[in-house]
């Protein structure tokens, strides 16, 4: 029964934070605040719900797949948003001076 | 509807907020973000459905395609670094 509320309620926080990181994404102008909130909220909400899947799951070869995706996505969704800033920022696109202008 | 099944749909929902940003980005580099962020909900949502039915070869496509995912949008940000400023 703990395992079931456990489990269920990590995966209702963790959508809870996907649907901020999806709000925040499109509600801020900015690019650069948009890579910040992607790579962090958006991230933590799937860590938790593949969290709470792990835990409903029990222990089996479903969590230990579960448990290399989440390793996975850990490790490389920080390098992909990095890249992304990262080839933004080297293709000249700045935003403090001209909100607009610059975009290639 | 089961618990799980309101979970795939709020997947299903939230990815639809991704293409939105794919759609209005102003700069390409937003694309791009969308695209990772579309590809990260079809993973969760690919786990929450192999959970549902409780089959455990679903997720090697989850693995797969986070692997895809990840190695795309690096090396679409790289193309793009170069391109522009030619």
């Amino acid at each position: 029964m703990i395992q079931q509320l456990i489990g269920h309620g990590a995966i209702l926080l963790g959508l809870l934070f996907i649907a901020t990181g999806i709000y925040s994404v499109l509600a801020y102008r900015e690019f650069y605040s948009r890579v910040v909130i992607t790579a962090k909220v958006d991230t933590v909400g799937f860590i938790t719900v593949l969290l709470g899947i792990m835990v409903l799951q029990g222990f089996s070869f479903f969590t230990a797949k579960v448990l290399i995706i989440l390793v996975f996505e850990m490790l490389t969704a920080p390098m992909s948003t990095h890249a992304i800033a990262h080839s933004a920022y080297i293709a000249g696109y700045r935003v403090e001076r001209e909100a607009d202008d610059e975009q290639h | 509807m089961t618990f799980m099944g309101w979970a795939l749909i709020a997947m299903g929902v939230l990815a639809v907020g991704g293409a939105v940003r794919i759609v209005i980005g102003p700069t390409v580099w937003d694309r791009l973000l969308g695209m990772g962020l579309i590809s990260s909900k079809i993973i969760v949502a690919i786990v929450i459905f192999a959970h549902i039915l409780d089959r455990s070869f679903l997720l090697d496509v989850a693995i797969i395609y986070s692997l895809l995912g990840f190695i795309s949008s690096v090396l679409i940000a790289r193309f793009i670094e170069r391109r522009s400023t030619s």
